[in-house]
């Protein structure tokens, strides 16, 4: 008996062959991204104890969450960041305070945490080694992590950081500052403008949680030409500000004031870190950020802060550092303004809006390192006078 | 872009050739514009002379000497000449004659190694009737630049390149997989194992290095995988290329570091320099046809040639000889105890302590071949067979080296049992997605980073 077959046509088969094409090509390309993707996962599994099946993000493996709010995971790792026992990034140091270094504690969000500086190359580690070379013997913990908002900040630094006797703290009053609508913001926020609180995009959301997408997004993306990055990153752009206008419709950027409850939330916060500092002896030094605002920066803030628009922005960056520079005279704090030192040189210093590059937070602890000086000199002098004076 | 021009004018060979080489051209051009004179002008007077072989037969011979004096004279002037004149002034200056020679400030051309002797074979096979002339000069120039080809061979043959260039080709969907897999094994080689072994190779061989004969040991060994795999991971590379553009080109390594003697080794490294050599040299000067001092002394001659054609340096030469005193060595002695044969009888484990043997015969080699100077050469040694301790360091070292050597170890030791270069040939769709998921991952998340091949400098 012969074979049976189905006739076809020559048009059929030729059809049916690009069907078996296009589902084989299908098959293959879903089980090579599933590798990528378990690959990652076993790696991320191996390498910072990320958890294999669930969804998980940086901040998900390097912060954990305790009674006064998020913290670093103590030894956490992740890509280039490394949290030393304590959950600071950096290097480890001990409780107890040496008796010839002075200790910096310097708070403040990613801008500080350090986002696209190579490890080592965050401004506290900068500052250090500025100090270092200006004959300070001081060790500058970074006791910041992104996303932290400025009343997590005071929390932060009341019941975490004073356990190490921090002689100084340098507050670093980035644009997470005044924009950070945390949750309790944000409620007292929409009681007053009534305004919904922003739904994680499921999109968004679904990819986020695909490792593979992240990690080869740090890992591919560099290694690219300068054009295709740029082109890649326009499409990235573009799409997720497609997302988050239709996720929010009339409320997309819909907060074009600084409303006066944000002012007076922010003096207060300030206030709060003022006291809490000179009660603990502690010497506070503020500073205020550098924004770099362009188109493109602008269009990048949208999809972090979707509610927040180019004139509150503007607004804001009037009127912050103002009230801020307010407090430091009030209070005899010392006040560094960083906007002076990137202007003109924005895209060599910093890699957006808010964030520097090697080189910005190079400058940035240089600036600071000289600004600090004199008063931290005072500081060690006032020490060795105390020691001596406990000399029998 | 050029590949789906290419794709397109699917059906007109002609067309295709001239649009490869328009490409070649651009390729080679993008590293010196200049240089495109000198590749153009020696393959107009190859096709030249090749026309006069045609229409002279009485002169051949003639015309054959001309063609390679030529070919060698180019090689001479642009990679040896400033090795000659520099060693002969240290010649004289031993004797007491201080020499003032000039030497030639110019930057060796890229691949002029490998498109030489690829244009030779054209007269030679001419010469003794194998081929017929090419009489289209844009194929033959094809011929010369074809850029898969052109920076680092294999160094394919006119007798096999030119009808395929003359011919329509044909591009099936098994050569087009055939293709694909051999580019991204290659690439793999290239950038996972080669260049992450790099760094540890070139500390080793650095001049202030310190250590001991175990870090020694394994730094050659390094080097021994980087070499193997940056040249073998181009060479794949060149033929996934070729395979998609429908040319067939011969394999340039058969398992080397399988071999289990040097002359099993010549057959399995390098093959298309090594043939090239044993066909148009060793055979040249007698082969084996006239006794064993004779049959020595032209294995000695080649394997120096072999040398000399990576480079202008006493440790290439060093090299060649030491792989000639190998060779003739197993001359000797497989006339006795060592035979294949033999080596058959003792099973497995004679085939293993084989193979481990002259793997490690090949890596003394690669140590003159690497080293800076015969001076590093003599104190690795000495360290070796003084101070053997496998510190931390060392096994450090290793585990590193084992790490990024086990995919290769993994897909040759299935290639070897197996008897086939493609180990994906018989596997389904899901194991194929899995194969090329776990490579790219690698390749790209933790890949090495390095500026060229090893082999572009020869």
């Amino acid at each position: 008996m012969g074979e049976f077959r189905i006739p076809l046509s020559t048009s059929s088969s030729s059809a049916v062959r690009v069907a078996v094409s296009c589902a084989r090509g299908l098959v293959f390309s879903i089980v090579f991204l599933m590798t990528l993707e378990v690959a990652t996962r076993v790696e991320h599994t191996i390498k910072y104890g990320a958890p294999l099946l669930s969804r998980y993000t940086y901040d998900a493996v390097l912060y954990s969450v305790d009674e006064y709010g998020i913290r670093g995971r103590p030894n956490a790792t992740f890509e280039k960041w490394q949290l030393n026992s304590f959950g600071f990034r950096g290097p480890e140091f001990s409780l107890d305070k040496s008796p010839r270094k002075l200790r910096i504690a310097c708070i403040g969000a990613s801008e500080t945490f350090g986002l696209h500086e190579q490890a080592g190359n965050e401004w506290p580690r900068q500052l250090e080694r500025v100090l270092r070379e200006q004959s300070i013997e001081a060790e500058v913990i970074n006791a910041a992590l992104a996303g932290m908002s400025l009343p997590q900040r005071l929390i932060h630094f009341q019941n975490r950081l004073l356990r190490f006797r921090p002689d100084a703290v340098i507050l670093m009053l980035e644009y997470t500052s005044y924009a950070g609508l945390t949750p309790a913001k944000v409620e007292k926020r929409l009681q007053a403008q009534t305004v919904p609180l922003p739904s994680r995009d499921k999109v968004l959301d679904g990819l986020k949680s695909l490792r593979v997408l992240t990690t080869f997004r740090y890992s591919l993306i560099p290694k690219l030409p300068d054009f295709l990055q740029q082109l890649v990153s326009d499409f990235d752009l573009y799409w997720k500000l497609q997302l988050r206008q239709r996720e929010l419709g009339s409320d997309f950027r819909s907060f074009r004031r600084v409303s006066q409850f944000e002012i007076d939330a922010f003096r207060q916060d300030l206030e709060d870190f003022a006291h809490t500092a000179s009660e603990n002896g502690v010497s506070l030094v503020l500073v205020s950020p550098a924004l770099w605002l362009n188109e493109r920066n602008l269009r990048l803030s949208y999809i972090s802060w979707p509610y927040i628009d180019e004139t509150w922005i503007r607004e804001a960056r009037a009127i912050f550092p103002q009230v801020a520079q307010q407090i430091a005279r009030e209070n005899d704090l010392p006040f560094i303004d960083l906007s002076p030192v990137v202007a003109n040189r924005e895209s060599r210093l910093m890699k957006d809006m808010a964030h520097f590059s090697d080189v910005g937070a190079e400058a940035v602890g240089r600036v600071i390192g000289h600004e600090v000086d004199t008063s931290l000199r005072q500081l060690l002098q006032s020490r060795h006078d105390m020691s001596r004076r406990r000399e029998p | 872009m050029v590949y789906a021009i290419y794709r397109i004018l699917g059906r007109w060979p002609k067309p295709q050739n001239r649009l490869l080489l328009i490409a070649s051209y651009i390729f080679y051009g993008y590293w010196d514009w200049r240089f495109l004179f000198l590749i153009a002008a020696s393959t107009a007077i190859d096709y030249w002379l090749g026309m006069l072989i045609v229409h002279n037969p009485l002169n051949k011979k003639r015309i054959l000497v001309t063609s390679v004096t030529f070919n060698l004279g180019l090689l001479f002037v642009f990679k040896y000449f400033n090795f000659f004149v520099e060693n002969f002034a240290v010649m004289m200056r031993g004797i007491g004659i201080e020499a003032s020679l000039p030497v030639l400030d110019i930057i060796l051309p890229l691949g002029i190694s490998f498109f030489t002797f690829q244009k030779m074979t054209y007269v030679i096979e001419l010469y003794k009737g194998n081929l017929e002339a090419q009489y289209d000069f844009l194929d033959f120039a094809l011929f010369v630049c074809f850029f898969p080809l052109l920076l680092s061979g294999p160094i394919e043959r006119a007798t096999s390149l030119l009808p395929q260039i003359s011919k329509p080709r044909v591009i099936t969907s098994d050569q087009n997989r055939e293709g694909i897999w051999l580019i991204t094994w290659g690439l793999f080689q290239k950038v996972y194992i080669a260049d992450n072994i790099a760094p540890m190779v070139n500390t080793l061989f650095a001049p202030n290095w310190s250590g001991t004969g175990a870090e020694a040991l394994i730094g050659i060994y390094a080097y021994a995988i980087q070499i193997y795999c940056d040249f073998s991971g181009y060479t794949d590379i060149a033929r996934g290329v070729a395979k998609l553009l429908g040319f067939d080109i011969r394999i340039n390594f058969d398992l080397p570091y399988f071999a289990t003697n040097p002359s099993d080794f010549w057959r399995r490294w390098h093959i298309s320099l090594s043939s090239w050599l044993r066909d148009y040299v060793y055979i040249a000067l007698g082969g084996s046809r006239e006794g064993e001092w004779r049959t020595s002394r032209n294995l000695f001659i080649t394997m120096v040639l072999v040398g000399l054609w990576h480079g202008a340096a006493w440790t290439f030469i060093l090299w060649g000889a030491y792989q000639g005193g190998l060779l003739i060595i197993y001359r000797m002695v497989s006339r006795s105890a060592l035979r294949e044969r033999h080596l058959h009888e003792l099973g497995l484990f004679g085939k293993s302590l084989a193979i481990i043997g002259m793997f490690h015969l090949t890596c003394l080699g690669w140590l003159l071949f690497r080293a800076q100077s015969v001076g590093q050469v003599a104190d690795f040694v000495h360290l070796m067979a003084t101070q053997f301790s496998p510190d931390p360091a060392a096994l450090r070292s290793l585990g590193a080296l084992l790490g990024y050597a086990s995919i290769l170890v993994v897909v040759q030791m299935i290639q070897y049992t197996r008897h086939t270069a493609s180990i994906l040939e018989q596997a389904s769709l899901p194991v194929r997605g899995v194969v090329y998921g776990v490579l790219f991952y690698l390749m790209v998340l933790h890949g090495g980073v390095s500026d060229s091949f090893i082999y572009f400098q020869f």
